[in-house]
């Protein structure tokens, strides 16, 4: 019996080392925060939107202490940051739901799962529409008055900088960008290729957002003069952010920590930074994303990538693209099945006021992927 | 915008522009109509008449100062040259040509060297307001209409009258000495301030809101297919013209904005009413939207633009060109619109191809309804007209046509008003470039009909 306690209590720390090494192991705070998306939905955070007093909500656990205290600064911002960090969730859902990875996300802390912790070309997207969406829910926030430390930008008025009296206000994307940097930002800890390559693609999430803004502005007064002078600056709708991030994940360059020996003249002033692989290859751009190592093929599933596979995904049998079977099933072939299904059809609106339908059944092929 | 969905669009555009919009209008005017109110309460105080010109000149002045800061040194010296040439004429019966050459030489000056064009653009509207002012006042002096030469006072008052000094309109010495005099506050007083307020304020929405998006969004005339065209080069004809019609249309409602906004402050500062009897009527109307947007004819909408301005244009430029006969007349009232509107190129063009368009519209409807003996004028028939056609259904088909011709002017000429058109002003080339541009995606549609008119008109004189 003792024995047998012993043994169990050997186990018991040997668990409990392994968990410590493995927590060591992962010692990098990287997204971190996301995890606040998860809380954010469940606890009452969405309700209350204005002025919330979150010093005891449970998902600021989740948030270094430095976060925690920029949230303190400014009320009203974690709600936003919350909607931004949705918005940037769905939209990455869309623009993969074709592919083999298609963005998949748990309800645990852990938003993303273990293709955080890699350096793909996914990874990259991960980090750069995160960062946009808080930049852009953040910005749009600032516009509509919802946190008390941001109003509208009035450096942006007009043409003649601060002292230009007419113009107006536009949404806050400058206060947008600086607090996506300092609080997405500050998650990275570290000085290697992992850390230059998230902050890079933190910030070509910003800039997505910053550079897509269009400004606009009208003129009225007697004769077309300008005596009122109307001006907002748009934002992009987060679709074009996703679109053009999506873009960019197509053209993205795979980067090395620079080699200090080599172009020590060139970079003496900061020798932290990133190189293309070919060198062949222009330096990446402050929009462009970057990736440090291959994608895996996310064809079956992995616990220690953490990769779930593709089957049982839904394929098209007749697309030789990305989504269709023969792509995503990697090979492996497919199971069709036919569905009944029902929905709301023919429906009629009757005044005054109500719509009636039908429900019509209509069998539909299924493609599903073994 | 690139390519959003409609309902993206629609979820996008109550943040995106409706609520700034509107923050931004309201934010601007606010102490505006504040302070003609204050105005308008200390007048009723019962003050010496001195006084009540003091104060709004005081008000005037800071308007001006907040809308142009500093830059309001410029309305102030054409107010005290106009107010030196009235003076130093004192004697003379012939002030109203002499100050109008005195303010034409001015605004000349202006426009060619004294200061950057951004500025004295951005004052155009106040100085215009000044100008047609003391130019009013001129002649009425002459012609005996104001008896005597108003006193410093009396006239800095009514140059810098709050209710007009910032969003117009004009209104005469006349009206503004009655307005001194102060009527009582009533609750149609009250009822008329705030209903061309709300009026104004929906208009700015639409001019920022709804009329650059009309066609892809509001109205979906090619179903989606114009939101999946609207990022690449527009091709067809029929896709430039709607996209012209938004364009003027936004700036007709950038108008009826700023009409609405002087209606607002004119009759809050105590003017603008008309008195019958013992009946005081707060009816001030600046501009009229129906007239201008379902037009009878082109002569219809100049007047609809701006009624004060029309009517101060038919009085002291129209009528005293008359004698010149009535083609020069036409031409020298479109001038003098042109040269207070500020020396644009665009503006000029746009005056020019107006004069011609409402002169051969107007004499070719009164041949027409002389051959016809019908109610196809540019103006409506009085109810006791003598014509023997009045309510044909042909006669319904000329107007409607003729509607139809206006409506097409007013989508052509409008287009060169663009929406985007913040840099617009600072270069003189960018803007004669972009107006030919303009006019010549459109084909020059309208000289052409115009040109064609013209013919008919002497093959049926």
């Amino acid at each position: 019996m003792r024995v047998l306690a012993l043994l169990l209590a050997v186990k018991a720390a040997c668990v409990l080392l392994v968990s410590s090494l493995t927590g060591t192991g992962a010692v990098n705070n990287s997204g971190r925060w996301w995890g606040i998306v998860n809380v954010a939905s469940s606890g009452n955070l969405l309700t209350n939107s204005k002025n919330v007093q979150l010093v005891l909500d449970p998902s600021l656990a989740l948030l270094s202490r430095r976060q925690r205290k920029l949230i303190r600064q400014n009320p009203g911002i974690l709600h936003a940051i919350a909607a931004g960090l949705h918005t940037a969730i769905k939209e990455c859902k869309w623009q993969f739901r074709n592919r083999r990875w298609n963005c998949p996300t748990t309800h645990s802390p852990n938003v993303f799962g273990k293709i955080v912790n890699r350096g793909c070309r996914e990874t990259a997207f991960v980090f750069a529409i995160t960062s946009a969406g808080v930049t852009h829910a953040v910005a749009r926030s600032c516009s509509e008055g919802a946190i008390e430390s941001c109003t509208c930008d009035y450096r942006r008025r007009g043409p003649g900088g601060p002292d230009w009296h007419w113009g107006g206000c536009s949404d806050n994307v400058e206060f947008g960008r600086m607090f996506g940097r300092e609080f997405v930002d500050s998650s990275e800890r570290g000085r290697d290729l992992r850390y230059l390559t998230n902050l890079h693609n933190n910030e070509a999430g910003r800039m997505t957002v910053a550079s897509e803004m269009q400004q606009e502005c009208k003129c009225h007064g007697m004769s077309g003069s300008c005596t009122v002078r109307t001006c907002w600056m748009r934002l992009p709708s987060f679709r074009l952010v996703g679109d053009y991030l999506k873009d960019r994940f197509d053209g993205a360059s795979r980067v090395v920590y620079a080699n200090k020996g080599s172009n020590r003249a060139s970079h003496r002033a900061d020798p932290r930074h990133l190189e293309p692989e070919n060198p062949a290859h222009k330096l990446p751009s402050s929009r462009d994303l970057v990736y440090f190592e291959k994608s895996p093929n996310f064809c079956s599933y992995n616990g220690k990538t953490g990769t779930h596979g593709t089957s049982g995904r839904t394929c098209n049998s007749s697309s030789p693209a990305l989504d269709g079977c023969e792509l995503l099933c990697c090979g492996r072939g497919y199971k069709t099945r036919m569905e009944q299904v029902t929905e709301r059809c023919h429906c009629t609106f009757h005044w005054c006021c109500h719509v009636s339908c039908l429900n019509c059944t209509s069998t539909q092929t299924v493609h599903q992927c073994l | 915008m690139g390519s959003l969905s409609r309902q993206a669009f629609f979820q996008e555009l109550g943040s995106g522009c409706l609520l700034p919009t509107v923050q931004q209008g309201l934010e601007q005017v606010w102490q505006l109509l504040l302070i003609c109110l204050v105005c308008r309460l200390s007048w009723r105080l019962g003050l010496p008449n001195f006084l009540k010109h003091l104060s709004t000149v005081v008000g005037g002045f800071y308007t001006l100062y907040l809308f142009f800061e500093l830059h309001m040194v410029w309305v102030v010296l054409l107010s005290l040259l106009c107010y030196l040439i009235l003076f130093l004429c004192r004697h003379s019966s012939s002030r109203g040509p002499f100050l109008s050459i005195t303010i034409l030489i001015y605004l000349l000056l202006g426009e060619l060297h004294m200061m950057d064009t951004t500025t004295w653009h951005k004052m155009r509207g106040s100085q215009m307001v000044v100008a047609m002012k003391a130019v009013s006042l001129a002649f009425d002096l002459d012609k005996g209409i104001v008896d005597k030469v108003p006193s410093p006072v009396e006239f800095m008052g009514y140059i810098y009258f709050v209710g007009t000094v910032i969003f117009g309109p004009w209104i005469s010495f006349n009206s503004y000495m009655d307005a001194v005099e102060s009527r009582k506050l009533s609750v149609s007083w009250f009822m008329k301030s705030v209903i061309s307020c709300v009026k104004s304020q929906l208009c700015l929405l639409i001019s920022n809101c709804v009329a650059p998006y009309l066609f892809p969004y509001f109205i979906p005339v090619f179903g989606n297919k114009l939101l999946r065209n609207k990022k690449r080069k527009m091709r067809g004809s029929i896709k430039r013209w709607l996209q012209a019609y938004e364009n003027s249309l936004s700036f007709h409602f950038s108008n009826y904005f700023v009409s609405f906004l002087g209606e607002t402050t004119t009759t809050l500062a105590g003017a603008g009413f008309t008195e019958e009897k013992d009946n005081l009527k707060w009816d001030m109307t600046i501009a009229k939207p129906l007239y201008v947007e379902f037009p009878r004819s082109m002569v219809e909408v100049v007047t609809s633009w701006n009624l004060p301005m029309s009517r101060w244009l038919n009085t002291y430029v129209f009528r005293k060109a008359l004698r010149y006969g009535s083609f020069t007349a036409i031409i020298m009232t479109y001038t003098a619109s042109a040269l207070l509107h500020g020396l644009s190129f665009h503006i000029g063009a746009v005056l020019l191809t107006l004069g011609f368009i409402t002169y051969i519209e107007h004499v070719l409807r009164k041949r027409l309804s002389a051959i016809l003996n019908a109610c196809v004028l540019s103006k409506r028939c009085p109810s006791d007209c003598k014509h023997r056609h009045k309510k044909e259904l042909w006669v319904y088909l000329i107007n409607g046509t003729f509607s139809m011709l206006a409506l097409l002017h007013l989508t052509y000429l409008g287009s060169v008003f663009g929406s985007s058109s913040d840099d617009m002003d600072s270069d003189e080339d960018g803007v004669a470039s972009h107006t030919i541009q303009k006019w010549t995606q459109l084909s020059w549609t309208s000289h052409w009909l115009t040109f064609a008119l013209w013919v008919f008109y002497r093959l049926i004189l």
